[in-house]
């Protein structure tokens, strides 16, 4: 496992935990930080089906958020988005020739675990927007994006490495809150309403993060999860938007702690906006995501660097009623700390 | 495991259908059905940024509207929001009236929402706009 890209204090440290965890199975500690990389890889994809369809190219992520085996960490992320096409009412992907809409977000975020099977963690991002529209100058606004704070479950943890069978390693239940602290569209004071930086509505969400381990170096990851969009009122009239499902499947090559390797594809869709009640025709939204994501571990067991790069695909039926689509690069650095 | 890849494989494919395109408009009739309008983008097809809409309005005996209170407000209702900027009317005569600074701050199916109040009859119309 050491190779020879362990600097001393690193093989120190990695020697320390594995006696510490002597009593379980020398393999035990391992087992646990991989389940945590391939935590942190299942965060990309995460972070790629959440993207938000409307205002804004980039979405709230799970910055922050604590693995297995992890007991708390914080993180930095920088993300920028391009947009280069969008997907109409009838999922039709058609170029952006009018418009132009660049996203840079930096969001931190943290989390601790309470106690073994419990963690809380929350994400507030910072969101430098571009946007230029016809041959009118460009207008940029900065602004805070709607935040998050989340509690995940691990219901079953089996640090065990599989021997010739795949072994069913991870089930975590997933909660979060997304706040409404971005500005709201209906709140813009822009005439390109760059400065629209959130979705305006809380949103409650429930979700099943699984994980399988495969013989030798390889990981399956997937995920679910369905978020309530609470109602607003807007000029006295009750707007409804559509309740989110989420779905995502990665696959991640994970040869030691330090290096993770991996991709996925992620599809986030909302159901029918109400108003007053009334379902609005060809009102739901879909987008289906690619992701490519590197995981390398700078210093063990403390300091990771993830980059990642997503990306909707320019093809008809991939997404609908999604105004800005494109590709999103991410690196992001995060400080665990393990017992 | 490979029935659940499958499972997972052909929701996506599923959830991929491109649906009927929707429609542009032309002539609207109000929701009361007390007027009638005949609607033109400039640009047409509307695009991102400014634009304007130019409205012949009669009523439905046909009768041109001359002087009206006229309100416009372009709203996205897919993702429930509208513009920061209302939209300026002004009548040209011959029953034209020009809706103008429309302004669509991304691409989608927009609506322009327009209260008319003329004649002593108030009512309101709808013109769809695919904005590229």
């Amino acid at each position: 496992m050491c190779n020879e890209r362990v600097g001393g204090t690193a093989r120190a440290q990695l020697g320390r935990l594995y006696r510490s965890r002597r009593r379980h199975g020398r393999s035990e500690g391992t087992a646990i930080l991989a389940a945590a990389v391939v935590g942190l890889c299942g965060t990309a994809l995460s972070r790629s089906a959440r993207a938000q369809a409307c205002c804004t190219a980039t979405g709230n992520s799970d910055v922050g958020v604590v693995q297995p085996g992890v007991q708390a960490a914080l993180a930095v992320q920088a993300s920028w988005e391009h947009a280069a096409f969008s997907y109409a009412a009838d999922g039709r992907q058609r170029a952006l020739r009018n418009a132009s809409a660049d996203d840079w977000v930096l969001s931190f975020g943290g989390g601790v675990r309470l106690f073994e099977p419990l963690a809380l963690h929350a994400a507030a991002p910072m969101r430098l927007q571009r946007r230029r529209l016809g041959d009118e100058t460009a207008q940029n606004a900065l602004r805070p994006g709607d935040s998050l704070v989340g509690a995940r479950y691990l219901v079953l943890h089996d640090p065990l490495p599989a021997h010739g069978a795949a072994r069913f390693s991870q089930l975590e239940i997933a909660s979060f809150a997304k706040l409404p602290t971005g500005r709201d569209a209906t709140e813009s004071e822009t005439s390109s309403g760059v400065d629209a930086t959130g979705d305006g509505v809380l949103q409650l969400g429930l979700g099943v993060d699984a994980a399988v381990r495969l013989p030798r170096v390889h990981w399956l990851d997937a995920g679910v999860g369905f978020a309530l969009r609470l109602p607003k009122e807007v000029s006295g009239r009750k707007l409804d938007p559509g309740d989110e499902i989420t779905l995502r499947a990665g696959y991640a090559w994970v040869p030691d702690v330090f290096l993770a390797l991996g991709g996925g594809v992620s599809y986030r869709g909302t159901l029918a906006t109400k108003e007053e009640g009334t379902d609005i025709p060809a009102s739901e939204t879909r987008r289906i995501r690619a992701t490519v994501f590197a995981r390398h571990t700078l210093r063990h067991p403390i300091w990771h660097l993830m980059t990642s790069l997503s990306s909707d695909l320019p093809m008809d039926g991939f997404g609908k009623n999604v105004p800005y689509a494109g590709s999103t690069l991410s690196i992001s650095v995060q400080r665990s700390w393990v017992k | 495991m490979r029935a659940s890849a499958l499972f997972i494989f052909a929701l996506l494919c599923s959830a991929c259908g491109v649906d009927d395109p929707a429609s542009d408009s032309g002539v609207v009739t109000s929701t009361a059905g007390l007027f009638e309008a005949e609607a033109q983008f400039d640009p047409d097809p509307p695009a991102v940024g400014k634009n304007s809409l130019s409205l012949r309005l009669q009523t439905r005996d046909g009768v041109l509207v001359e002087e009206a209170e006229i309100s416009a407000e372009p709203w996205m209702p897919a993702h429930s929001h509208g513009v920061a900027v209302r939209p300026i009317v002004r009548a040209e005569g011959d029953g034209v009236f020009l809706v103008d600074e429309v302004r669509f701050t991304m691409p989608g199916t927009w609506e322009v929402r327009i209260d008319i109040e003329a004649t002593n009859m108030r009512d309101s119309l709808v013109v769809s706009a695919d904005v590229q």
